[in-house]
């Protein structure tokens, strides 16, 4: 008797122990094994000056993914939080995005990235998820605009992002190699400038960006000067001036409001008069900063931005909708167009995981082999038809908008034509 | 004859110094490669060269008056105090909120008007103390119980104490820049074509007379001979009926009141401010001690002018490397002056005491 009862007790501890694993397999999510419950990670600065841009990326993507009932087809869908600035920094910060790759690796129920905003962090974690054993792991970006993530652009690239040489990247916004030529041609064709300065903060992103612009506006006749400016330099005073002795009359800068922007347009104002006299010209590194937008300096500034602005995109019913849940839910409009570009990248991450067997190699693959991804006009917050090159990860909508400083605001001017 | 013969084979042989004729060589060399570089960009736009030079000299009035701090600190008790940086940065955070408080006009520019002079006043006096005070609380707190400890024990503790006031700065002003509200009369004036902010005599106004100040009472006063004397062999200075340690609070409080003039000034000049400036311009400022003759007061002075006036000049005239290069081109000549006179410009060689 005592001995059935110890080997009852057994059996019922074998089978308590074997439910408990089922249930943990399950809710847990093992890439390895078809699992109901996924993870998407978001990956994006949540402090310092990209904070309001990523707080509002955030809180559309968790709108939007509550209104799709939090699912994927038959996989209950959670996201999760990643920053990758820190607090010191006050921007994205090398160490903390290799830090989150790693992260998005270990955590087993996570099958895909939305993320990074900056493409400098694009390049570090690339790589990792793409030798992640049970990938490549799946990453689309909503801001990615540097060119050599996805086609040649500097010595090695893209190869060198996927070392694996299986593609595990996409994103759904335009790059910097149309960004550039469209501000260039803007310059010359709208506000008639003959001689620019052109600064770079000496960043991936902002040697790209300020590089296509000079070769462009070379090439449409206007005269060129470069230089780069320091993040942490007192003041930028002496740069100007030599560009004022140069009789410039446009400043483009090519990099982030973070590396001390405000500094640089008031120095830039200061010295060279306001943005009437000499034309000041941002990429969209410059875009979706209020910080940025309320200066007084910063009034009648001219911005790319390499998509379409809030106004034009509410022009489609199903974003119009959209934009007014959200605005309903967090009392005001997203800081940043970023925002719905977000929402955008994580549609093509839902529509992978639902036709995928919920592994991560099963989601890369939807987007990234055979015809790819691709969301109708009638369901993509984009408000046109998106899909997503499988060779390449890049997206087939190419927008580019012209924008203005009004009143503290970002206002759009016009859709530039992209050739 | 003999004798003489032998006598003359004893004295040594005068040999030549090699090493010291090609330093020589060198120095000359590279002293007459920056003459033909300014007198080419001088001759190319002489109005270009001068507001550059200014731009240079009023940024390098700013190093000048935190190199100050850390040269005063040096010349008493030899420490490299690392947190006069970030000391610096407290100071401009809080001049910056006596004068927002002060006009309630946060971000806004004020223009400078009888009431702009007493605010600027009252804000000097407050940022002044206010750092002075702080400095003389890590003083007791810290560098005092490290007095006897081996001098790494104090310089470690400096780094530590830049750390704790860069995480007040960043709690304070978070990660941004941020800006801040100023003062100081706007625009420039044009004299013979060469532009030059107004700021830049408010600058000179304070810069000028503080050094004075300084210097006259480190020389002239019973508490600077009793500086002086600490400085000399504090133990000797005690036996003379010096109060050492109230010596040394009051140098703290000297240089901690420096860093508060000088976070005011930067406050109002630049008009913006980050919790991270303390140690890219206390960097600097130690380079301009150096440069200058650590110890040496009117060094620190001539070492922060320097250093601006090659940063002005580099990245403001036709063939200067621009800013991607003004770190690497302040560092270079920083070593280059180091390896033709380790002492610095106005410092003393001395030997080390044992």
């Amino acid at each position: 008797m005592n001995r059935r009862i110890k080997a009852l007790t057994v059996l019922a501890a074998a089978a308590a122990t074997a439910v408990a694993a089922t249930a943990c397999d399950s809710s847990g999510g093992d890439s390895g094994s078809g699992t109901t419950e996924v993870v998407v990670g978001v990956d994006l600065p949540f402090q310092g000056s990209s904070k309001d841009a990523s707080d509002s990326t955030w809180n559309a993507m968790s709108l939007y993914l509550e209104q799709s009932g939090n699912k994927a087809g038959k996989y209950k869908v959670t996201l999760k939080k990643y920053d990758d600035s820190t607090a010191a920094a006050g921007k994205w910060d090398a160490a903390q995005c290799t830090k989150n790759a790693n992260d998005h690796v270990a955590n087993t129920s996570e099958v895909a990235v939305m993320g990074t905003y900056n493409s400098g962090c694009a390049q570090l974690q690339i790589p990792v998820l793409n030798q992640d054993p049970s990938g490549p792991m799946l990453m689309v970006s909503h801001a990615n605009t540097n060119p050599g993530l996805t086609k040649t652009w500097d010595t090695g690239e893209p190869g060198k992002w996927y070392p694996t040489n299986k593609r595990n990247y996409a994103r759904v916004v335009t790059t910097d190699d149309y960004q550039g030529k469209a501000a260039a041609q803007m310059a010359i064709k709208d506000l008639g400038v003959k001689n620019c300065l052109v600064l770079d903060d000496t960043e991936t992103y902002g040697k790209g960006v300020a590089k296509q612009f000079a070769d462009e506006a070379t090439k449409q006749g206007i005269k060129v000067s470069t230089a780069a400016w320091d993040a942490k330099a007192t003041n930028y005073n002496a740069l100007f001036n030599k560009a004022k002795t140069d009789a410039v009359d446009c400043v483009f800068t090519g990099g982030v409001f973070d590396n001390n922007g405000g500094q640089l347009v008031k120095d830039k104002v200061k010295i060279l008069g306001d943005n009437k006299t000499v034309k000041l010209i941002g990429p969209d590194g410059m875009v979706g900063y209020p910080e940025f937008d309320k200066m007084p300096e910063a009034e009648g500034a001219y911005q790319t931005f390499p998509g379409l602005g809030l106004s034009d995109l509410a022009k489609s019913p199903v974003t119009g909708k959209f934009l007014t849940d959200y605005k309903a839910k967090y009392g005001a409009d997203p800081a940043s167009p970023y925002a719905l570009y977000g929402v955008q990248a994580l549609q093509v991450i839902l529509a992978a995981i639902e036709k995928s067997d919920g592994t991560r190699k099963g989601v890369t693959e939807q987007v990234l082999s055979g015809t790819g991804v691709s969301i109708p006009a009638s369901t993509a917050i984009l408000g046109k038809d998106i899909k997503i090159d499988p060779a390449t990860g890049d997206v087939n909508a190419i927008d580019m908008t012209i924008q203005t400083i009004t009143g503290g605001k970002e206002t759009t001017v016009k859709a530039w034509p992209v050739a | 004859m003999a004798q003489s013969t032998t006598a003359a084979g004893t004295l040594p042989r005068t040999r030549l110094n090699l090493s010291a004729y090609g330093e020589r060589i060198a120095g000359y060399t590279i002293l007459a490669a920056v003459a033909v570089w300014l007198g080419i960009n001088f001759i190319d736009n002489p109005q270009q060269f001068m507001t550059a030079s200014v731009i240079g000299i009023s940024n390098g009035a700013l190093y000048a008056l935190i190199a100050l701090g850390y040269s005063l600190v040096y010349g008493i008790i030899e420490l490299i105090n690392f947190a006069h940086g970030d000391l610096f940065m407290l100071g401009t955070l809080f001049s910056a909120s006596v004068v927002a408080a002060a006009f309630g006009l946060l971000n806004e520019p004020v223009a400078m008007g009888p009431l702009g002079w007493v605010v600027f006043a009252a804000s000097l006096a407050l940022a002044a103390a206010f750092c002075a005070s702080i400095n003389v609380a890590i003083e007791f707190l810290a560098y005092r119980r490290l007095r006897h400890a081996p001098k790494l024990a104090p310089l470690i503790t400096a780094v530590g104490m830049s750390f704790i006031l860069q995480f007040i700065g960043l709690k304070w002003n978070h990660s941004g820049q941020r800006d801040q509200p100023s003062v100081l009369p706007q625009g420039s004036i044009s004299l013979g074509g060469v532009e030059i902010d107004t700021s830049f005599f408010v600058v000179l106004a304070v810069v000028v007379p503080v050094l004075v100040l300084m210097t006259w009472i480190v020389t002239k006063t019973r508490a600077g001979k009793a500086m002086r004397a600490t400085a000399q062999d504090p133990d000797a200075a005690r036996l003379m009926g010096v109060n050492v340690n109230r010596i040394i609070s009051f140098t703290f409080a000297m240089g901690g009141a420096l860093a508060g003039v000088a976070g005011l000034m930067y406050e109002q000049v630049v008009t913006t401010t980050r919790y991270d400036v303390g140690l890219q311009l206390g960097l600097i400022a130690f380079t301009a001690a150096v440069l200058g003759g650590i110890g040496s007061l009117p060094g620190a002075v001539l070492g922060g002018v320097l250093i601006g006036l090659i940063q002005g000049l580099n990245e403001g005239v036709k063939y200067g490397a621009g800013q991607r290069w003004t770190q690497s081109v302040v560092f270079s000549i920083l070593i280059l002056m180091l390896v033709f006179r380790p002492a610095g410009l106005l410092g003393k060689a001395t030997r080390e005491k044992v």
